[in-house]
């Protein structure tokens, strides 16, 4: 009877709240410690973070020099964020475990999996436009520094490939990723365009004033930028409402995106393995196995003698030599101890002779 | 009155960080830097950035500190940045290894050659070429990365520190704990 009283309106808030409960719940990460400056991309705007703050799937963290992150999930794992990094975080549903995804635009990310009992799956990958990184139950550390990104299997077996961009850009995932990424752009380019303005109208009206002649030729320069910068303006405010409404599309399309595992499951067919306490680099020229990135890590240094070419470079690359004072006796030991002493960390041990 | 001067501390620190992540924001958007946004650059990577209050500062204060010298006529806001002058002030501020040539003339072409050893650019890059926003980040991202694996070399690195702990176990604990499961996972039968 009690029910009946109800309004419509009320009832259908209850049945969707019930509907969409178990979601909100699985989404529902938050910040385990924080250092430094750690912001995140809410409601169209950067905002600092705060250990209060819930990290719903899709996300966008960004951390500054001497700062770093650590975000926990109730449920699979937590994720460490290094100095000077960019991610976005997706949390893909699935009935049976986890399913956690990584974008990182730049900086370092550790990922700690959680290990299963039974037929529970706890997945979790790095991606970047071109390559894919993914563990299961333990830890994985990724690095990307420019367009190269250095992976290590810590704990346990690793799983890398480079994946064609364009094959997966149609997810929901990826697609709100890069609307966001695209419309936080836009905006810091525009408060860019607007600070160069100001700053030029400042520096434009102290060359007027000046007598030196040399001001006066800055002055026409400041003038020039001046309207190259106001003509940017115009074209950014306008292109900034487009982004807006597409980030806003974007996000509609991720939360009713379905077949999203799909495509998971078929990347993950084409994924090599990389041993635990490996390292993998992969860059515009392909992927470094593990033997080509211990060689190099474990070397003091890259000698490069005196009037060297980059044909000899090369060779000398390809060869395994390496010229220069002590290098070939510390290979020769680095060797050694890496056979003799293996680490369950994966890095060599090394000394220094 | 401690309080209140503690929480304007704070505000000020939050405020000063907050600006630093916005320059770099700025400059990763640029689709042309210039060296203005390089002056920037090193004084977030050094650290430095509260000490200058305006670029003008930075810029001089990168020329004071022998990492690129500006004339008195250059006007670092309006001088793009080309992947020399960008190359030099990398190798400069983090103490990158230089090629002989680069050493003895400072030229910016053959600093772009020093980078290319280091990885900092693409090979067969030019050195007069102008760099976006983007690029110039990824120059001072790789070369304060080398300089920061150079000094740590020696030193033993510990993965699971970032998350605060020393161990995969400890990890595991501490991970229990703050999510209050506390059970430990089941082996599998073969």
């Amino acid at each position: 009877m009690k029910i009946r009283s109800l309004p419509l309106n009320t009832i259908s808030s209850i049945i969707l709240f019930a509907a969409l409960t178990p979601l909100t719940l699985r989404a529902e990460a938050r910040f385990a410690s924080l250092k430094g400056t750690v912001q995140i991309y809410q409601n169209q705007k950067w905002v600092d973070a705060n250990l209060a703050m819930k990290l719903p799937t899709g996300a966008m963290i960004q951390t500054a020099y001497r700062s770093q992150a650590v975000v926990i999930y109730p449920k699979g794992g937590q994720l460490a964020l290094g100095p000077n990094t960019r991610v976005t975080l997706f949390d893909n549903p699935v009935s049976n475990g986890t399913d956690r995804e990584v974008l990182i635009d730049h900086g370092n990310v550790s990922g700690f999996v959680k290990k299963t009992a039974g037929d529970e799956r706890n997945a979790f990958r790095m991606r970047t436009p071109t390559v894919v990184a993914g563990v299961r139950g333990s830890l994985l550390a990724g690095t990307l520094a420019g367009k190269t990104l250095t992976v290590q299997a810590i704990q346990s077996a690793a799983e890398i490939a480079r994946a064609d961009a364009t094959k997966y850009a149609q997810t929901a995932n990826l697609a709100l990723a890069q609307a966001r990424i695209n419309l936080a752009q836009a905006q810091a380019s525009a408060d860019r365009t607007n600070s160069i303005i100001s700053r030029l109208e400042s520096a434009l009206q102290q060359a007027r004033l000046s007598r030196s002649p040399y001001d006066k030729i800055a002055a026409k320069s400041f003038e020039e930028a001046l309207k190259t910068h106001r003509a940017k303006q115009a074209q950014e405010s306008a292109a900034l409402q487009a982004l807006i409404s597409q980030e806003k599309e974007a996000a509609a399309k991720q939360v009713s995106a379905k077949n999203y595992l799909e495509a998971i499951a078929k990347e993950e067919a084409e994924l090599i393995k990389i041993a635990q306490g490996d390292e993998v680099r992969s860059s515009n020229g392909g992927i470094q196995g593990p033997v080509v990135r211990q060689n190099t890590a474990t070397r003091p240094a890259t000698m490069n003698s005196i009037g060297q070419t980059s044909t000899e470079q090369e060779f000398i690359k390809k060869n395994d030599v390496q010229v220069g004072v002590g290098n070939d006796t510390q290979q020769l030991y680095n060797n050694i101890n890496t056979v003799t002493q293996p680490t369950t960390t994966g890095s060599p041990t090394l000394k220094k002779l | 009155m401690r309080f209140f001067t503690a929480l304007f501390l704070v505000a000020s620190l939050s405020a000063e960080t907050s600006q630093e992540l916005d320059l770099l924001r700025g400059i990763a958007a640029a689709s042309e830097a210039t060296m203005d946004d390089v002056c920037t650059i090193v004084a977030i990577q050094r650290g430095e950035l509260k000490k200058y209050a305006d670029a003008a500062g930075r810029c001089t204060a990168l020329s004071d500190q022998k990492i690129y010298k500006f004339s008195a006529e250059d006007i670092p806001l309006l001088m793009p940045a080309t992947a020399g002058a960008a190359s030099k002030a990398a190798i400069h501020a983090h103490g990158l290894e230089k090629t002989l040539l680069f050493a003895l003339t400072g030229l910016e072409w053959y600093a772009v050659q020093a980078a290319e050893n280091l990885g900092l650019v693409k090979p067969k890059t030019a050195h007069n070429k102008k760099l976006s926003g983007a690029e110039l980040l990824a120059i001072f991202e790789i070369a304060h990365e080398q300089a920061e694996a150079k000094a740590a070399w020696q030193n033993p690195k510990n993965p699971y520190e970032v998350f605060g702990v020393n161990s995969y176990e400890e990890l595991n604990q501490a991970y229990d704990k703050m999510t209050e499961s506390g059970k430990a996972p089941e082996k599998k039968k073969k």
